[in-house]
């Protein structure tokens, strides 16, 4: 997201929210998640590959919504005004290749028109198939769809299957395969997106019931604030409050919103920007010839990547705030945090918690489940934090780096549970000003594990990264 | 709603007193002399330029204030017995296009004993424009460092007259240049510059200090591409240099501005150099020497500057074949790091006979 981008939704949103007609905001609220699903996505080199991201995630969307529960039927007539408008707004950005050259909302020309509307009418066929069958109690549906978009995570995030895809679809729109790159392949926002639609998924995979309407669930899933860098709201919360309206406290969230969103630019526009300029980076990993200035580097790419991350956060929460939506927070002072596992606990809170309640509590549920030959404790929480963490490595991509990342930071949250389940009792029983000493030197040095964590995080060559390590420490 | 108004009313106040500070104190010359560099980062080898910041670290910062402010000799300090204080000033080879600091001429120079056991302390003041004017301006700021010699490297494209105001590190710092050359002594009056209109100059100058952590740590300050096009050997058939067919007439060379930089360094000695450029064996190499420079308008200048440093008593090495084409790296004048270390040998000959010689 852009400056004007920030301030064009602000507006937006405030001009939404104070529409005193329910139905035409809500409407209104489905067209502009439609829009900026599109607006966002940047340029690719692959042709029509920008077109067709957002509108694959739009009716990826929709097919969603037909197959993950019985009580959600397309065929409703709310349901069919919502599609109505979803599908409508795509054909009219799709039809924007009549006005103009380049893109108008679209980050480059649209597709021939048939094109479009041949997606369209497949793509709702193809939901209207699924709904008949979920309806019908049939799992499957629901099951496709998370196949489906793990397999496009999956791609996404593997540079090597990335490459692959586009020389595949380069070859296919005749264009040069020798100057395919693993950039040609982003989908902006996919990774939010994705988990929201898993989260909806599994639950309802679990026996859980999600009695929405689509045009909700849509606004859910492509909730234009929350697009570039989440945070992963809860569906059932964020349906819930939606559905409920904006309430009365226009100028209470009018304030709130904007002072958040502030805070957002500030820490993202000025403090993250700047720190780019000396944060180490895959670049110029290799090139420190002194010890002191690249931990200054390091530690600047540590500041950066939070201010960066938790300022699109903040600018997320104050442009949902304006709109009458209170989305999660997502950072709370990650570096204050006296040991890893509360420094998981707020840092990227809501994937953290996406991953709690999918990954490590059914994990650990699993895995304590055999009562017969019991594992011992100790491994327990080694699989756990190891898988978990492994797995949040991998949202960031599936490389190497990000793989050594996830296992570095479970096997610090392992070596942390031993550690503190042994010393717990014994601390408490100090004196107070041991324990604030005690507790100064564990945040220390909880920041300087995290921080030489992010060396695997930015450095993607594993022997640049190991080199890095040997400058700061030869 | 009350609240709203209320921050809003603080921040346009708070803008407000702001801008008419800003406006009242004219902050941005101070500013500009001040730099975290030679306080918390080592002093920058060369003056900041450069068009990919985010590799190079490194940027062309418009303000010769905050650019001497980053350099090395801003920390100089008195000079220590024994030690002959040189100032380089010239263009981008003096600089040093794709040279490493330690590679430039200068940089060559630096550390060297001279010929009477004295240890040459070099600073590179060169910036990558070619024009007089700009090397007078920067003559100018090299006197306030009391330099022992001055070298001058210029090559005909600096002398046009139609060169010599129109670059950017001139239009950044007109108050300078128009208090230097304007003609009646009258001093142009600006009018006061406002927050808003030096939003630009104000970021560059954070920008450049955030940049001191990366040259600090790497020592880099250009980008060093390990392919680049190098300088043409064939040649168009085109003997006009400035729009003059043939030689061209004295009055399209900036003579005075050479002349003035004499009289300004003073009783500092100046060791001029033409600097060498690359000799076609091309197509049209009858016609050109290189890129820039048809033969018949190089003579006569190179004429016309024999003539002048022998009427003046000024004190000239005359490079300007001295190198093979194979020395040239991506330009008719920019030469590699071999070639600068024979250029420092030559100069490093006549520096002691310079300085014994006194001023021209």
């Amino acid at each position: 997201m852009e400056l004007q981008d920030i301030f064009l939704l602000a507006g937006l949103l405030v001009l939404i929210r104070i529409i005193p007609a329910y139905q035409t905001r809500r409407l209104l609220m489905i067209i502009a998640g439609c829009v900026f699903v599109f607006m966002f996505q940047p340029v690719l080199p692959v042709r029509e590959l920008d077109f067709r991201f957002p509108l694959q995630t739009v009716l990826l969307t929709i097919c969603v919504y037909a197959a993950f529960s019985k009580l959600n039927t397309l065929n409703s007539r709310q349901n069919l005004v919502d599609l109505a408008v979803i599908l409508g707004t795509l054909l009219l950005i799709g039809a924007t290749r009549f006005i103009s050259y380049d893109g108008i909302i679209t980050a480059s020309r649209p597709p021939q028109f048939w094109k479009v509307l041949t997606a369209v009418v497949c793509g709702t066929g193809v939901a209207f198939l699924l709904n008949i069958f979920a309806k019908n109690e049939h799992k499957w549906p629901a099951r496709i769809c998370v196949v489906l978009i793990l397999l496009a995570l999956v791609i996404l995030k593997t540079p090597r299957l990335s490459l692959e895809l586009s020389k595949i679809l380069r070859s296919f729109n005749r264009q040069a395969t020798e100057l395919a790159r693993t950039t040609d392949i982003r989908s902006f926002g996919f990774s939010y997106i994705a988990f929201r639609l898993l989260s909806i998924l599994i639950d309802s995979l679990k026996g859980r019931k999600a009695d929405l309407r689509l045009g909700d669930f849509f606004v859910y899933v492509c909730f234009p604030p929350a697009l570039s860098a989440g945070p992963i709201d809860r569906w059932d919360r964020f349906c819930k409050e939606y559905s409920a309206g904006p309430g009365e406290a226009l100028a209470d969230d009018l304030y709130a919103g904007l002072l958040q969103i502030a805070y957002g630019l500030f820490h993202k526009f000025v403090l993250a920007d700047a720190l780019a300029k000396m944060a180490l980076s895959a670049q110029n990993a290799g090139q420190f010839i002194s010890t002191g200035w690249a931990w200054v580097s390091l530690f600047a790419y540590g500041l950066q990547i939070f201010f960066d991350f938790s300022g699109y956060s903040e600018i997320a929460i104050g442009l949902g705030t304006l709109f009458g939506i209170h989305l999660p927070k997502n950072f709370d002072h990650p570096y204050l945090k006296p040991d890893l596992t509360k420094f998981w606990s707020s840092w990227h809170m809501t994937l953290t918690q996406w991953i709690r309640s999918y990954v490590f509590n059914p994990l650990t549920r699993a895995l304590r489940s055999n009562k017969e030959q019991p594992l011992p404790q100790w491994l327990i929480v080694m699989i756990t934090q190891l898988t978990t963490m492994l797995l949040i490595g991998l949202w960031h991509g599936v490389s190497v780096n990000f793989v050594i990342w996830g296992l570095w930071h479970g096997f610090g949250l392992f070596i942390h549970q031993l550690y503190s389940r042994k010393t717990g009792a014994w601390l408490r029983s100090r004196p107070a000003h041991f324990i604030k000493a005690y507790t100064a030197a564990s945040t220390g040095l909880t920041v300087l594990y995290v921080v030489l964590g992010w060396i695997w995080f930015v450095i993607p060559d594993f022997s640049a990264a190991v080199g890095f390590f040997g400058r700061l420490f030869g | 709603m009350k609240k709203i108004l209320k921050i809003t009313l603080l921040t346009i106040g708070f803008l407000l007193i702001f801008t008419l500070l800003w406006r009242f104190t004219q902050p941005l010359d101070k500013l500009n002399r001040l730099s975290l560099y030679n306080h918390v980062f080592p002093g920058r080898e060369r003056l900041p330029f450069g068009e990919s910041p985010q590799t190079a670290y490194n940027f062309s910062i418009g303000s010769l204030d905050a650019a001497i402010a980053s350099h090395k000799i801003s920390g100089a300090g008195k000079k220590e017995d024994g030690t002959v204080r040189v100032i380089t000033i010239g263009d981008s080879s003096s600089w040093g296009t794709l040279l490493r600091p330690e590679e430039t001429l200068c940089g060559q120079l630096d550390g060297r004993r001279s010929t009477r056991g004295r240890i040459i302390e070099c600073y590179n003041l060169a910036y990558p424009t070619l024009s007089l004017t700009k090397d007078y301006l920067l003559l100018n700021r090299a006197m306030n460092y009391d330099p022992d010699l001055i070298l001058w490297p210029l090559t005909m494209e600096s002398f046009p007259t139609d060169k010599q105001a129109d670059n950017a590190l001139i239009q950044s710092n007109l108050k300078e240049y128009l208090s230097v050359f304007s003609d009646d002594g009258t001093i142009t009056k600006f009018p006061p510059e406002t927050l808003f209109t030096q939003r630009r100059e104000t970021a560059d100058w954070l920008r450049l200090q955030l940049y001191g952590v990366m040259w600090a740590g790497t020592g880099i300050d250009q980008n060093y591409p390990e392919d680049y096009p190098t300088p043409q050997l064939d040649l168009e058939a085109d003997n006009t240099f400035h729009g003059f067919e043939g030689s061209l007439p004295d009055e399209a060379f900036a003579w005075n501005i050479l002349e003035k930089g004499m009289v300004r360094a003073a009783d500092v000695p100046v060791l001029l150099i033409n600097e060498p450029m690359l000799i076609s064996n091309g197509q049209n190499s009858k016609i050109r020497y290189n890129y820039y420079y048809p033969r018949e308008a190089y003579d006569s200048w190179h004429e016309e500057l024999l003539v002048r440093a022998e009427q003046n008593g000024w004190h000239l090495i005359d490079l300007w074949d001295s190198l093979e084409p194979e020395a040239f790296t991506n330009s008719a004048i920019h030469y590699n790091a071999e070639s600068a270390a024979k250029i420092a040998d030559r100069v490093l000959a006549e520096i002691e006979k310079t300085l014994r010689h006194g001023p021209s």
